[in-house]
């Protein structure tokens, strides 16, 4: 065969393949056949126990069968509660939505009495695919190019890592943040970039999408903020008064369910937090803390709690919910307390963000075992499989947080001069581009920070889990956007480019 | 043959007996007590009420073993050789029965003691009493001139006891046509107590139905004992109280918890420094265990660990223990008694806090060399409940700890003070008599006649510390490229810096010279 044969072949084949497979398509398949493996052949895989599930499981009437397995191995089976269940929810959060549809798809097609974890996994796998699919089609639509199926590749690699799919068979409330946070990005995009395609219904997704992911969990609340910022597009999309006004609703939606988010976290969270915020941040990574307290109002003594946990995870001098230390600590060592703290201490201030810059690209949690008892790994055993962006972006990742600040500064001057140059030519994707991609930054700045002030480095790992969720969109939409050519200029054009 | 077969059989069951004592850390001084309850039943305080017989028992030297009513098995009583038995009624209206209970304590010969009500006739019968149930009736308990009104009872069954008989307090009603009855009984080897609470008045002359039916007596003076005591307490509160208790001329004891970890902290110096001031005033500390966040089996290396480290960063800075202070519940734990209490001669038990967190509950209640009863000296003191107790007569037959929780206030400081010294009573005074030990790891506290030991050798207690490598916070470590990596930090920042500051005016520059091309000129 020569060479022109050859080439012909090719060409054919490739245009069948575009014919056929979309980008999204592809993406959406070979995330389907990634996670599925991971989380349903059996012995499947998830995350353990870290101690926090029982507030997923019991109020949703769920119960630990015996042989019930804490951090070490995942738990595949639990029972489903026969009788009345009296326990009442401990917070205010979206999660239950997701597991009462597992227990309801597992009580018509598995038990009534005995539920299999894999329809927690299943509940968020579905879903998780059609975000893919979506996120996948803003980032290449319309094109069907190489560089298309690259863009789509890239999108498995990042999302379809185990460290985010592993989650999905567990309770945290995380894989309900991952899925929805896609489909909003991706929501908002196609808006922008296909004006025609159902921009009604993606507008009511993005809108829906944003208000569950706040109310997901307690700690999403202050996100309600940077949601506005990414909000702010919108309005260059739909130009009509009685369209604005409806928008508007939106954004008031947002801003109260993070307040009602705000508001709902229960008194005694706020005692953990508080308490945490003061024995993991304010006494580490300081000399002797005793006498900076005491120079702040604070007894002394208190720097003895140095790294202790609310729950004292064996034995403490005292307990932490004890009256006196209420009175002696958390009624002095309130929000503003700590932020006083802080600025007169800065140089400590900065080393905990290092640790929280340290932190923050680790996705996969390293505390609970991956694996089931009867696969016969050792207790707490890590998976390996798929988990190649997460190994790369948690140790490549510069660990000081000078660096995440030069880089916001360093992306925002790009988009902006995307945002610029379409406004100037009155175009509006890479201005509503220009604000989400604002608003996702001010996730990663300013998680790090409400976390080390709201709870110290306790649980740091998990508190940051929307940061890399949020750099990681932004770093895909840098990638397609400049392999499509629409990185300044939205009307960026790649038909006439070869391939 | 059938000789062989009886030969084996008794070689069998004297094994098995050999066994059972080996297996059964029965105290020297004598076989266990078992204490059989009914119910906990929690609405008339129940868990407390075990608790507080339990620390009577663990304060008259007699070790126990606590058991369900419903998990008591046949034959128990009869062939496992206990010192006694004691059968708890928490709960009547429940009318739990175990008639296999019921026959083996019948033909029991050793000691019995019937608290509360549902007493048998049988019983009754072996007290040589007869019994007449009151119902709603507040009673009025009071011996040697001393009253405390009990609470409000639906039903109880009290006795008119005939013939010999050792009678503590006197029950009456408030309808004075029943007469007054006997509170505590014992008739020989019997005893029956109607009501039984953990605290007040009741609970000492309880004791001492307790200590007599067990042969236990002795007159012992109260230990004043501050309790709650943490680190985190107001240390300037704690010394002045020390120094006005002395100069009071009271001696006390307190019991107080620290830490593991942080020690090199200034504000572990500040404490410890708080402690020695204690022991200058005559005062001497009860190292109280921690609070149990969560414990199992394995826990006792970390408890070891724990205790070997809070003891030992004590005593390099001269605050030496006299004894351990725990919560009642500690005591009825094989890993807390193992790696908590044992390592003390001296071991004072407290009320239970709201929620105990157990290692390995085995219900097998040690007794320690001296085992002190804490009981709230509040509870004695109450005029609420129309009682008039002078704590100066009490007679305590068990090592009491009488204890004052440590004052939140200056107010309360002053009100504590104030109510000591009114009492006028004769405290235990430990300089004369208390002798105890604690192990520690390879370590050993020591207390003789008011001086302390350390590994067999005296310790002065100064105010300072002494032989503690002073810490120095303001040296910090030197590593080698540390400074340069700061230094290429900072040349970095500023790099980054001008370089942004030249590209943006590049891109404003560029800009116009662009814009400049299109205009007319």
């Amino acid at each position: 065969m020569t060479i022109d044969g050859i080439k012909l072949k090719w060409l054919t084949g490739w245009r069948w393949l575009a014919r056929h497979c979309s980008p999204a398509l592809l993406a959406t398949v070979l995330a389907a056949v990634i996670a599925g493996y991971l989380l349903f052949v059996p012995p499947f895989h998830g995350l353990a126990d870290n101690g926090d599930f029982y507030r997923a499981q019991f109020v949703n009437g769920l119960y630990h069968l015996k042989g019930y397995s804490m951090l070490d191995y995942v738990t595949p089976k639990l029972g489903i509660m026969q009788y009345y269940n009296d326990t009442t929810a401990a917070v205010f959060s979206s999660q239950p939505i997701f597991v009462k549809l597992a227990i309801l798809l597992n009580k018509l097609f598995y038990s009534k009495t005995v539920f299999d974890l894999r329809f927690m996994g299943l509940v968020y796998y579905v879903p998780y695919l059609g975000s893919m699919y979506l996120l996948t089609m803003a980032m290449t639509a319309p094109y069907r190019k190489l560089r298309s199926y690259l863009i789509a590749l890239l999108i498995v690699f990042v999302f379809a890592d185990s460290s985010f799919t592993l989650y999905f068979n567990s309770f945290f409330a995380e894989p309900g943040m991952l899925i929805l946070m896609l489909y909003a990005f991706a929501s908002l995009m196609l808006v922008a970039r296909r004006p025609h395609w159902h921009p009604r219904i993606l507008t009511i997704v993005y809108f829906v999408s944003i208000m569950l992911l706040i109310a997901n969990k307690q700690q999403n609340a202050p996100l309600a903020l940077s949601y506005v910022v990414t909000s702010i597009g919108l309005f260059f999309i739909f130009k009509k008064r009685a369209q604005w006004l409806w928008i508007l609703g939106g954004i008031v939606g947002i801003l109260v369910t993070g307040v009602l988010t705000y508001t709902l976290i229960t008194k005694q969270f706020n005692d953990i937090n508080q308490y945490q915020a003061f024995t993991h941040g304010v006494l580490l990574h300081t000399d002797d803390p005793s006498k900076k307290i005491a120079k702040r109002g604070v007894d002394e003594q208190y720097a003895l709690m140095r790294n202790q946990d609310y729950y004292p995870k064996n034995f403490a001098a005292i307990n932490p919910s004890d009256k006196s230390v209420k009175k002696g600590l958390n009624d002095k060592t309130g929000f503003g307390w700590i932020v006083l703290y802080y600025a007169h201490h800065y140089p400590q201030f900065h080393t905990l963000l290092d640790v929280a810059a340290g932190d923050m690209m680790i996705t996969q949690v390293k505390a609970v075992g991956d694996y089931q008892k009867v696969s016969g790994k050792p207790a707490g055993a890590q998976v390996t499989y798929f988990t190649g962006f997460s190994s790369v972006a948690g140790s490549f990742f510069p660990q000081k947080f000078s660096f995440d600040i030069l880089l916001t500064i360093a992306l925002l001057i790009v988009f902006l001069i995307g945002a610029y140059n379409d406004l100037v030519h009155h175009r509006v994707v890479n201005v509503v581009r220009f604000f989400l991609v604002t608003g996702l930054l001010t996730v990663f700045i300013f998680v790090p920070i409400i976390s080390i002030i709201g709870d110290g480095d306790a649980d740091l790992a998990k508190h940051l889990f929307m940061v890399p969720v949020s750099l990681d969109l932004i770093f895909i939409t840098f990638i397609a956007d400049l392999l499509n050519h629409r990185l300044w200029h939205s009307d960026g054009n790649i038909e006439e480019d070869n391939t | 043959m059938k000789k062989r077969l009886v030969l084996g059989l008794l070689v069998f069951l004297t094994c098995l007996g050999l066994g059972w004592g080996q297996t059964m850390p029965v105290s020297a001084a004598s076989k266990r007590v078992l204490i059989v309850y009914d119910a906990i039943n929690p609405t008339v305080n129940g868990q407390k009420k075990l608790a507080g017989l339990q620390q009577i028992f663990a304060s008259a030297g007699v070790a126990t073993q606590t058991e369900r009513l419903s998990d008591y098995h046949a034959g128990q009583l009869t062939t496992k050789g206990y010192a006694g038995v004691v059968t708890l009624i928490n709960w009547p209206q429940g009318d739990l029965n175990n008639a296999e209970f019921a026959r083996d304590r019948a033909a029991f010969t050793g000691k019995k003691l019937h608290v509360g009500q549902e007493l048998s006739a049988a019983e009754a019968q072996g007290l040589h009493a007869t019994r007449r149930n009151v119902y709603h009736q507040q009673l009025l308990l009071s011996a040697e001139g001393q009253q405390q009104l009990l609470p409000f009872s639906e039903d109880i069954t009290l006795l008119k006891t005939h013939g010999k008989a050792q009678r503590y307090g006197t029950l009456r009603p408030q309808n004075q046509g029943i007469g007054h009855y006997p509170y505590g009984t014992v008739v020989g080897q019997q005893g029956y107590l109607p009501y039984f609470e953990a605290s007040g008045f009741s609970q000492v002359l309880a004791a001492q139905t307790i200590a007599q039916l067990f042969g236990k007596k002795q007159q012992r003076q109260p230990l004043l004992t501050i309790t709650g005591v943490t680190p985190y307490s107001d240390l300037r509160r704690l010394t002045t109280l020390a120094q006005q208790l002395n100069a009071a001329g009271i001696p006390f004891a307190i019991s107080t918890t620290s830490v593991a970890d942080n020690t090199s902290l200034a504000a572990f110096s500040r404490f410890t420094k708080a402690l020695r001031i204690v022991e200058n005033n005559q005062g001497i500390i009860f190292l109280q265990v921690p609070v149990v966040g969560a414990a199992n089996k394995q826990s006792g290396g970390l408890l070891e660990q724990t205790m070997v480290e809070e003891l030992n960063q004590l005593g390099q800075r001269q605050v030496m223990p006299v004894g351990i202070s725990a919560p009642v519940y500690w005591n009825q734990d094989k890993v807390f008694r193992q790696y908590g209490l044992k390592r003390s001669t001296n071991v004072l038990l407290l009320p239970n806090p709201a929620t105990t967190t157990f290692a390995y509950q085995d219900n097998l209640g040690g007794s320690y060399a001296q085992t002190w009863t804490g009981l709230s000296l509040n509870s004695l003191l109450t005029v609420k409940n129309g009682q008039q107790v002078t704590v100066n007569q009490l007679k305590f037959p068990v090592p009491t700890a009488l204890t004052v929780a440590f004052p939140t206030s200056q107010k309360q400081l002053t009100a504590l003070m104030h109510c000591v010294t009114r009492l006028n009573v004769n405290w235990y005074q430990p300089q004369d008599s208390l002798q105890t030990k604690i192990t520690s790891a390879s370590a050993t506290f020591g207390y003789k006649h008011g001086t302390y030991y350390l590994n067999g050798s005296p310790v002065t207690v100064g105010t300072e510390a002494t032989g503690i490598p002073k810490y120095h916070f303001s040296q910090k470590r030197h590593v080698a490229l540390d400074s340069y990596f700061k230094v290429q930090e900072n040349i970095l920042l500023v790099f980054f810096a001008i370089t942004t500051v030249v590209l943006v005016t590049f891109l404003i520059l560029g800009r116009r010279i662009y814009r400049q091309m299109f205009r007319r000129k």
